[in-house]
């Protein structure tokens, strides 16, 4: 009886030592890999042709790509020390201001007021954003759409309380537009526009052009932003290389993003007129920030004061890879 | 019992009865053509060594298990599954331990064609005689194993079967609480004229007991019967007179040469 | 008196153990603190929540879900679980299945589930349904195939047979483990219920816990689980008092005479 439970002590020890040497991956200091979180969209497009072109290896950089579903789960992932760089919209990070998170932006890489909005059901008997009221309508939760569709509502008369929101995440969106209660739905591309494809004639769009304008950001580490700088730097040099191929070689782009997110090409090429793939750091992006640091306390997503976004930006990165497209003044 | 069968014809008729168990393909007989006929309101006791089938011949006779050949007959009828006709009192209890001890009595009263104010008269009479009145209302967990024996006997005579089986039931109670058992037995068996069939490892057990003692040998081999001579009532002083303690010695010493 | 106030500490000696274990790690462990928030921060969150009324709507509507699939995934385990416990070809047809569809992790069927019935109510109790189901289906085949013999002959031998014997004699005979498998069931539903809510909900305590999460208060998500684990406590001790009070006899079982 005590061979048997020798025997299956070993064995248990010997499948554990197996597991974890086959599942550990190289870690970050040791073999000075650079990990970039990236959030599954094409707006994350520069970091996925700075890598397929071999941007980042030119400037010397071991970098790996690491999806996520969402923007929030990178900047989780940069916060919790997994990740160096975060790919994630302003809404996400704002909140972790609140938390005075050591996070900081080095860059917005794309800007748009046609990436996200809302489709609302002909059938649910919405016609008119005025329909909306006592509505179910199904926005991801804690996302710039979030914030949209608040400022979106109030642009339009409607309060918060008069309609009741799920929570639910744009890859979940398809199957449940077509179902059930669900009047609304707010999200961005290219999860909206299979929404809208999906109910046809039963579709009605609401644009949120006149919303605001939303920002896509590099967001890295206080460390990485002030120490080790240089590899901000050379990240940024990398994907302001990119940008600029990308806009000489639209169908090569688009094939790579394509190919890399698991997207149909032709999809992606009607949708991509609505992109604007930039680096930069503009004061619209600390004016918006603050925006939705007022909103996020109004709506009780937050306590407190609404914190300076100024020092959760750096732009002394940008300023030596691209001086101009830097217009923010920062505090620090 | 108030069917018609007359009290002269033997009541229980085992023919031929056989039953064997499988051992590593090998069939092995515990009982091998066993024949035997019980008068009404006979009491035998059967005695042998562990595993010469005593338990399995009651098993056999209650319907739980079947012959690989031969029959047994309670009226005539072939038995081949258990029935109220067949009581059966195990070495364990088996007590049902989500109802009362009075309901527990009741239990085969309930299965019978008979009102509820017969019901209640039948369990207050017995449990008058297993002296249990004042815990009727009890779960058999908070019972003592004699008290639960006790009810035990009480369940299965309640509903006047005309064989009742006993399979080593008192061998786990001391002494003094088996005597007071013996003395509960004995009344039932004569209130009711039962059938009894008792298996059991203690010799003189049997004999201050039963009517009859059927011997069991390994291996399905021949049995014998001894009729027991003592006349009724048997005061527990029998034990030590000479007659009883040489027919003891007598059955003892069979077995013992056996080996 | 003294007694009481014994059995008074007892009870809250573990969580004052807790929260001094908290309020060291918050001190000392450098763990950032947006992630591992105070004992008072969590109190306010607490505080936040009932004051809105939230709370009091989250607990309804989870409970009522987490309720639902109990009833329902009880019985159906009940039924099928004497089932397949007493005849023999139902076991051998459908018991692998059921055993193949148990290992299935209830965060993995959530998605499944909304692609095919929508966010409605029907969906949530279906995932609190299924988890339920399956520990009351287990340990009711397990008991009820388990049935000391010698009960079943001396039943059989007084007279029952049919639905007498089932109802009577083998269900009961077999009900602690059935009960077992129901107190696992509460549990497994509370857990299923927070997953279900997580996506396709607008109340509810997992609902509450996931939208916390997506705007970085984990102070809240922290105040959800507290509330979580103070009603999974409640509800044990409930199944206990209930049990007890229904069946007297199992408790006598493990006391002395």
């Amino acid at each position: 009886m005590k061979n048997k439970i020798f025997l299956i002590g070993a064995i248990i020890i010997a499948i554990s030592v197996l597991a974890y040497l086959l599942t550990r991956g190289p870690s970050n200091d040791s073999t000075g890999k650079i990990i970039i979180a990236e959030g599954t969209q094409p707006i994350a497009a520069p970091i996925y042709i700075a890598y397929a072109n071999g941007y980042f290896k030119d400037e010397g950089l071991n970098v790996e790509l690491v999806s996520f579903p969402t923007g929030k789960f990178c900047l989780d992932a940069l916060i919790g020390g997994k990740a160096d760089f975060a790919t994630v919209a302003e809404t996400p990070i704002v909140h972790a201001t609140f938390k005075d998170q050591p996070i900081r932006i080095v860059a917005t890489i794309h800007r748009s007021r046609k990436n996200t909005f809302c489709i609302g059901r002909k059938d649910k008997g919405v016609n008119v954003p005025a329909d909306l009221k006592g509505k179910i309508v199904a926005v991801p939760f804690g996302t710039n759409a979030q914030f949209a569709l608040d400022t979106f509502l109030r642009k339009n008369d409607l309060k918060s309380q008069d309609l009741t929101f799920i929570n639910l995440s744009p890859p979940e969106m398809n199957g449940q537009v077509l179902k059930g209660d669900v009047a609304a739905v707010v999200a961005w591309q290219p999860y909206i526009g299979r929404a809208k494809k999906n109910l046809g004639d039963n579709a009605v769009p609401f644009s949120f052009e006149n919303v605001y304008e939303e920002t896509y950001n590099i967001v890295t580490s206080v460390l990485i932003a002030g120490e080790k700088k240089d590899i901000a730097i050379k990240i940024l040099k990398a994907l302001d290389r990119a940008i600029d191929f990308m806009k000489a070689n639209r169908d090569e782009t688009i094939r790579i993003v394509s190919q890399r997110i698991g997207m149909e090409k032709s999809e992606l090429d009607t949708i991509w007129p609505i992109y604007n793939f930039g680096l930069d750091l503009r004061q619209s992006l600390i004016e918006t920030m603050t925006l939705q640091g007022n909103w996020a306390v109004k709506q009780g997503h937050q306590n407190g004061q609404v914190p300076d976004m100024r020092n959760f930006v750096s732009t002394t990165a940008l300023k030596v890879v691209k001086f101009d497209a830097v217009s923010i003044k920062e505090s620090n | 019992m108030n069917d018609s069968y007359p009290a002269n014809k033997p009541l229980l008729v085992y023919d031929q009865l056989t039953v064997t168990y499988l051992s590593r393909g090998i069939r092995i007989a515990i009982l091998e053509s066993l024949s035997l006929k019980l008068e009404t309101g006979e009491f035998l006791a059967i005695v042998g060594p562990s595993g010469c089938g005593k338990s399995t011949l009651l098993n056999v006779t209650a319907g739980f298990k079947m012959p690989e050949s031969g029959t047994i007959r309670l009226k005539g009828k072939l038995i081949s599954k258990p029935s109220l006709q067949i009581g059966f009192v195990s070495q364990s209890y088996v007590l049902f331990e989500w109802l009362t001890v009075e309901d527990n009595i009741a239990f085969g009263l309930q299965s019978q064609k008979h009102s509820k104010k017969e019901i209640r008269q039948i369990v207050d009479n017995l449990l008058e005689v297993i002296g249990l009145t004042a815990q009727r209302a009890y779960y058999p967990a908070q019972l003592s194993g004699g008290m639960q024996q006790r009810v035990a006997l009480a369940r299965s005579i309640a509903s006047e079967p005309p064989v009742l089986l006993l399979d080593e039931p008192f061998s786990a109670l001391d002494s003094e609480t088996r005597i007071k058992m013996h003395e509960l037995l004995l009344r039932l068996w004569t209130d009711h004229n039962t059938t009894i069939l008792f298996v059991t490892h203690d010799i003189e057990e049997a004999l201050i007991l039963a009517d009859r003692v059927l011997m069991l040998e390994k291996n399905g081999k021949p049995v014998s019967t001894r009729d027991i001579p003592f006349i009724r009532p048997r005061p527990r002083s029998i034990i030590h007179t000479e007659q009883f303690q040489i027919m003891a010695g007598e059955i003892l010493s069979h077995y013992e040469t056996l080996t | 008196m003294k007694y009481k106030a014994q059995q008074f500490l007892k009870i809250c000696a573990p969580f004052a153990l807790m929260i001094f274990f908290w309020i060291i790690a918050n001190r000392y462990s450098g763990v950032n603190p947006a992630l591992l928030p105070t004992p008072l921060e969590v109190g306010n969150a607490l505080k936040e929540f009932a004051i809105s009324g939230n709370l009091l709507w989250d607990i309804l509507w989870s409970l009522r879900r987490a309720a639902l699939g109990l009833i329902f995934g009880g019985l159906l385990g009940l039924f099928i679980g004497t089932i397949t416990g007493r005849i023999n070809a139902f076991n051998w047809l459908f018991s692998p299945l059921f055993n193949g569809f148990r290992a299935l992790p209830p965060v993995a069927i959530v998605p499944l589930v909304i692609v095919w019935a929508g966010l409605g109510e029907s969906g949530k109790v279906f995932v609190t349904t299924w988890a339920a189901f399956f520990p009351v289906w287990l340990n009711t085949h397990s008991g009820v195939s388990s049935v000391d013999k010698g009960i079943i002959w001396a039943a059989r031998s007084l007279g029952a047979r049919g639905s007498r014997l089932l109802f009577g004699v083998t269900l009961p005979a077999a009900l602690s483990q059935i009960l077992v498998g129901f107190r696992l069931a509460i549990s497994t539903t509370l857990i299923c219920v927070i997953v279900a809510e997580m996506t396709g909900a607008y109340v509810g305590l997992g609902f509450r816990l996931q939208i916390s999460y997506l705007v970085f208060r984990v102070d809240r998500m922290l105040a959800c689980l507290v509330v979580l684990a103070i009603i999974g406590i409640c509800a044990d001790r409930l199944f206990s008092l209930v049990t007890t009070w229904l069946f007297p006899w199992i408790k006598l079982r493990h006391e002395p005479r």
